[in-house]
């Protein structure tokens, strides 16, 4: 799959225009809302579930504060309970270790996990490009969007955008799947043609929820069962994990999957928790002979140097964020072109496919605050999007932003000084009010040239007043004086009125 | 350097990066226990059904009741003390179904035979009140699949088992002194709102739960 979310605009305008689409999106957020809600009750009243959000928080700030030594501790555990650990900088290079993986277990067929760090670095489409393997995605959301060929929708619900005729239709053409609308049939045919599969994969892959230094151990959550399989059956088990994955304990690490699921689906846990410890022991017939943890970078270690850069790991990939998104409930996923749509997106994006590519996600956003509200884990989303703004426009290289043209600096340069003197901004007006209302029709003005044209492409201005606010307020103030003036002089007048009359010869 | 000395260079590098003191949650000791009834209106709630019986006999009595209502063939059971005390021969007679031992059978036996069981039964390590959840420990005696490969998974659970809350099992599996190499978690039935969020119950793993509680 390629991303694109350079083509943010074209797609979003696309996507729009599906209005039953857009409904649905909606009402499906509206309704998780409710369950995300609801669930979040269990920690007590308002003050309790934003004591469970800043505990939640403050696990995570912890973690980023000890994350070398955290990744250290973690790797010597889970290396001493026979897992072997590897790290890769970036995705090509994470794609590579799992290729070797591959051949050195000479794999044929591979069953996965929902994993998002997969979709982040492409590795379903460069296995099957380097090395013919046979890839089964066991989620159902994620099997769909497989056949499709398409990005998931929400990082939860990576189908939740098609309707059931839709659904029906793909695993028809894909997988042969008898023509039906009834949700369970769907099911269970998909059920039976996956059993199969894993049954006889070679290798499992999943992702990481959270890692345990201490211990070593791995958490992986699911309520379909895929994941018990695909860590169950086949003979090597590969799991891929981004660096912020690790946390100290498993108190930390239960607080955080409970903020987790609450905020993902509304449970208070899903169906399986599996808590991995290391490959099969020696007697034992289920779970993988061999078990790999690829430790992956991908530019989150250059973010993790900035100080407010590194507010950005925070996130525990609940997707709440998204639901929470008037953006992303009315232009859905698709427009953000790649794995972490919405607000999630918004905030990782920039750090690993630069400022310049990302542009129009950070720059999409209302900053309005919802997703920061609800965020489990204490991301900072607002400061970080207008800091990208800022990083975009001033052409920040370590991130591979480029600096605005000279034309719009320049622009933006005589604004500023314009601002800063009371003067200069007067006659600045009266000046711009005469360009800008010789553009008007109907009183609106719907188009400039220069910088300012982009802002126009999908909004309207009104004509600027003959007179500025600052004026009438001028206007105003004098007027009250006056006023004032003359009533005082009035004042005055009856008092001295009222003095003769009292000290009047008798 | 290699690419792991790379990366955590950089990580330590951070300027602002100084090691915080960690965040520290214990369970309070008067909470370790878990109430019954919450557990069985979890349990309940996430799908399972859940039974509240005496004793092991009266497991057994259930077990040879559902066994002969479903139909059911193929049995595959965790090598348990618990389970160990149901009496295998006599339920066999009764209603004629195949059972085997998990720890019994190996290699592709093993494996062929737990793939095409209709029901798995195992004991379980603890359980939670606060989700209603079982939690197994895996092993030889109590293999992976046996509580996911059958259609109808049984799990047999002691009151005093039940925990309060997932903070009293992270302290329990944190000290673990030789941990396995997995726990698993089970909260009810496998499902999936994957289709236009219409939930449907047993996406891969078993699509009937029922859990005995007993003294």
């Amino acid at each position: 799959m390629k991303l694109r979310p350079e083509d943010f605009q074209s797609v979003a305008r696309e996507e729009v225009a599906k209005t039953a689409q857009r409904d649905f999106v909606i009402m499906v957020a509206g309704v998780f809302n409710y369950l995300c809600d609801t669930a979040m009750g269990a920690y007590g009243d308002k003050e309790e579930q934003d004591k469970a959000r800043a505990l939640g928080a403050q696990i995570r700030e912890n973690t980023l504060h000890n994350l070398p030594q955290l990744l250290e501790e973690f790797e010597k555990n889970a290396t001493s309970n026979g897992i072997q650990v590897l790290w890769a900088a970036d995705a090509e290079e994470a794609c590579q270790l799992v290729k070797g993986l591959v051949e050195k277990h000479q794999v044929k067929t591979i069953t996965k996990g929902k994993s998002m760090i997969s979709e982040e670095i492409g590795l379903n489409h460069f296995l099957e490009q380097e090395t013919g393997v046979k890839i089964y995605e066991g989620d159902l959301g994620e099997f769909i969007v497989q056949q499709r060929g398409t990005l998931p929708f929400h990082i939860v619900g990576p189908a939740i955008n098609l309707t059931v005729q839709e659904i029906a239709s793909i695993l028809q053409e894909h997988i042969d799947m008898p023509y039906t609308e009834t949700a369970a049939e769907i099911v269970s045919y998909v059920r039976t043609f996956l059993r199969d599969k894993f049954e006889r994969a070679d290798m499992g892959i999943t992702g990481v929820n959270q890692a345990i230094a201490s211990t070593g151990s791995l958490i992986l959550v699911e309520n379909e069962g895929n994941i018990r399989w695909v860590t169950s059956a086949p003979r090597v088990h590969v799991a891929l994990m981004s660096i912020e994955k690790v946390c100290a304990s498993f108190a930390d690490a239960f607080h955080l999957l409970g903020l987790l699921t609450r905020n993902c689906t509304g449970q208070a846990i899903t169906s399986y928790v599996s808590i991995l410890n290391g490959p099969r022991r020696d007697d034992e017939e289920d779970g993988p002979e061999a078990m790999y943890v690829v430790i992956v970078d991908n530019g989150r270690s250059a973010a993790y140097q900035d100080p407010h850069l590194k507010e950005a790991l925070r996130c525990i990939r609940c997707g709440r964020c998204g639901i929470q998104c008037p953006i992303y409930g009315r232009v859905g996923a698709y427009p953000y072109g790649w794995c972490y749509p919405g607000p999630m997106g918004n905030v990782i994006a920039p750090l690993i496919m630069g400022l310049d590519r990302t542009r129009d996600l950070y720059e999409a956003c209302t900053l309005c605050g919802g997703c920061q509200s609800v965020c489990p884990g204490g991301t900072p989303h607002l400061d970080l999007i207008s800091r990208y703004r800022h990083m975009k426009v001033t052409g920040d290289e370590r991130f591979g932003g480029t600096r605005v043209s000279l034309k719009e600096r320049a622009a933006f340069e005589l604004m500023n000084r314009g601002m800063q003197n009371p003067a200069l901004y007067k006659s600045g007006l009266k000046i711009a009010r005469s360009y800008i209302n010789r553009r008007s029709q109907d009183g609106y003005i719907s188009s400039l040239p220069g910088p300012m044209s982009g802002w126009f492409t999908c909004r309207d201005f009104p004509q600027l007043p003959e007179k500025s606010f600052r004026e009438r307020w001028q206007e105003d103030l004098q007027r009250e004086a006056a006023q004032l003036a003359g009533s005082a002089a009035a004042q005055q007048e009856a008092a001295a009125h009222n003095y003769h009359l009292k000290h009047r010869p008798r | 350097m290699s690419r792991r000395e790379i990366i955590l260079e950089r990580l330590k590098s951070a300027t602002w990066a100084k090691p915080a003191s960690r965040s520290i949650m214990s369970p309070e000791d008067e909470a370790y226990q878990g109430e019954v009834q919450i557990f069985i209106e979890k349990a309940i709630a996430a799908g399972a059904q859940v039974e509240e019986l005496g004793n092991i006999a009266e497991v057994q009595d259930r077990i040879g009741q559902i066994v002969a209502e479903a139909k059911i063939e193929k049995i595959i059971v965790a090598d348990e003390a618990i389970t160990r005390q149901i009496d295998w021969q006599k339920l066999q007679e009764q209603a004629g179904f195949l059972v085997e031992f998990s720890s019994e059978l190996a290699g592709d036996a093993y494996r062929s035979y737990v793939l095409s069981a209709d029901l798995g039964i195992t004991g379980c390590q603890y359980a939670l009140a606060e989700t209603g959840s079982v939690v197994l420990e895996h092993s030889r005696a109590s293999e992976r699949l046996v509580s996911h490969a059958p259609d109808h998974y049984m799990c047999i659970v002691r009151k005093g088992q039940i925990l309060k809350d997932r903070l009293v099992l992270a302290g329990l599996l944190q000290n673990y002194q030789s941990p396995p190499a997995a726990w698993t978690l089970i909260t009810g039935v496998s499902r999936t709102a994957d289709v236009a969020m219409q939930v449907v119950l047993g996406m891969h793993g078993p699509r009937r739960v029922t859990i005995f509680l007993i003294d």
